[in-house]
């Protein structure tokens, strides 16, 4: 597969459309499984993590005759590919940097991902535009209970699918909610947020996932627990309380809109101003000016700009897509720059 | 949160004085430096930290640690050490020290979702009856017994007549 074919658009889940979208930029859905009768990865020699590769790879392909993926082997690809399909939140940090035979099996549209020999043998992830739990989950079980048909998987009747490690063991599911919450950060009410959905066994995460730290307002809430609920009532929780989380957001945003200290407008036009005009730009503060001008858009202070250009100058600023975009590899001092010449051309465009 | 101690960094260190007493506990929340100065910090070694940090049971893991899997050779102190298993047989080789920590991080032992297709109609029709009890269990604890009766009737139906909806 050609990975600069990537490079130069976003996926379909970014394109700041489907429910809720000016604050829930994605939902995704993802099962862990391991197939049955083998080592989890923990155990596999680098051989068996071959043959485990290849026997999944044949399956895949049998699974999916009408619809194809397209399988990316990355034991091979070179660290700026692999850092973009990191970026674009195809694979993850960990699985880029293992090692021996490991992949990814890609819808061309973006919207299923399958990892090869992450953390366990198979995590399927289902990928969607704004606030799409139900969606995300109706397709990702059927694609798993096809797999299932081909690469029957271990389980046990009391612990549920079994998985590398125990946190993800029963039904192997991870929901996550990618939020934009930038007024309640602005009005420093996100703690409080926070507290109340870590009350009812959600976890709380950064753009990239697991450890990472939050940049630019987004935030990821997603299930805790994988065992002993429903995949229904997993998803239930989180469905029930991101609609608050919405509620919160847009009350912050109109208490704001009605100051007459004028902060908000002041933000939103400060970070635009900033963005056309700089000339050295880092990737954190790219997003953070990118984050407020996202929330110019949404209240109707900024007119001349769209979701889906702002969620494509997210992408195309960090580093490996800004390195694939101009063709070369840049220090990361020299990305600073070109960072921001890039930002200024696109917003000049308009 | 801020830190109750400086009112300035951000609270890190959470601790629940007499977490057994209900009338006497009180929860502190402090920055890392207060904290240290407060001597409620000490350096943990890395394997105390994974072990603090993973939430395996001190006690149930005890003497376990030379145990191995005779499947995949993974010993239960390189579980703790790692977090991660290495095989489906240790879910069975280390079941004494899991079963705590699972109830731990999940508020459960029992997978009551999804099962493989081919293991048939017993399998579903036992969750789905796990999962009508639980919820039955919930409407008597928030008395609503109407809710409940009706439960135990479907309840009963299922297990009578398990294929029929």
């Amino acid at each position: 597969m050609d990975i600069d074919r990537l490079a130069g658009h976003v996926g379909e889940w970014l394109r700041g459309e489907g429910d809720e979208a000016d604050i829930v930029i994605s939902t995704r859905v993802r099962l862990a499984r391991n197939i049955d009768g083998r080592h989890f990865l923990t155990k596999a020699t680098l051989e068996q993590k071959g043959e485990i590769e290849t026997v999944i790879r044949k399956r895949l392909d049998e699974v999916s005759k009408s619809d194809p993926f397209e399988y990316i082997p990355l034991a091979h690809l070179n660290e700026v590919d692999r850092t973009l399909l990191v970026e674009r939140h195809l694979i993850s940090k960990e699985l880029s940097e293992g090692t021996g035979e490991r992949g990814l099996a890609l819808y061309p549209n973006e919207t299923v991902s399958i990892m090869i020999n992450e953390e366990d043998h198979l995590r399927i992830q289902v990928f969607r535009s704004g606030f799409e739990l139900n969606s995300a989950w109706e397709q990702v079980d059927k694609l798993d209970s096809l797999i299932e048909q081909k690469l029957p998987y271990s389980f046990n009747n009391h612990f549920g699918y079994l998985a590398a490690c125990p946190t993800n063991v029963g039904t192997g599911l991870r929901a996550s909610v990618m939020l934009h919450l930038p007024a309640l950060v602005l009005t420093k009410q996100i703690e409080k947020v926070f507290r109340a959905v870590t009350k009812i066994n959600l976890a709380v995460r950064g753009l990239y996932g697991e450890g990472t730290q939050a940049s630019g307002n987004f935030y990821q809430i997603s299930n805790q627990a994988t065992l002993g609920k429903t995949e229904d009532e997993l998803l239930r929780n989180i469905a029930d309380v991101v609609p608050q989380i919405i509620k919160y957001e847009r009350r912050a945003r109109e208490s704001l809109q009605l100051e007459k200290e004028k902060r908000l407008d002041d933000k939103v036009w400060r970070s635009q101003g900033i963005l056309k005009t700089a000339r050295r730009l880092s990737s954190s503060e790219a997003l953070e000016l990118l984050s407020h001008l996202r929330l110019g858009v949404n209240m109707g202070i900024i007119k001349n700009n769209s979701l889906q250009h702002i969620n494509e100058l997210v992408l195309f600023t960090q580093p490996a897509h800004l390195q694939k975009m101009l063709r070369k590899q840049l220090t990361p001092a020299e990305r600073d720059v070109a960072r921001a010449d890039f930002v200024r051309e696109k917003l000049g465009e308009l | 949160m801020l830190c109750e101690a400086c009112g300035k960094n951000p609270a890190t260190v959470h601790i629940t004085e007499n977490p057994s007493d209900k009338e006497n506990r009180k929860e502190i929340h402090l920055c890392e430096d207060c904290a240290r100065e407060k001597g409620q910090v000490q350096e943990p070694s890395l394997s105390q930290m994974l072990g603090v940090l993973s939430g395996y049971d001190q006690e149930a893991g005890a003497g376990l640690s030379d145990l191995a899997c005779p499947k995949c050779g993974m010993t239960y102190s390189e579980f703790r050490a790692g977090g991660r298993l290495g095989c489906p047989e240790d879910y069975q080789t280390f079941k004494q020290a899991l079963v705590p920590f699972l109830e731990k991080i999940h508020g459960s032992t029992r997978h009551t979702g999804k099962s493989p297709a081919h293991l048939g109609q017993s399998m579903a029709v036992d969750r789905r009856v796990d999962v009508l009890r639980r919820e039955m269990k919930k409407s008597i604890e928030d008395e609503d017994y109407e809710r409940a009766a009706d439960l135990r009737d479907r309840i009963r139906q299922i297990e009578e007549k398990p294929d029929g909806h």
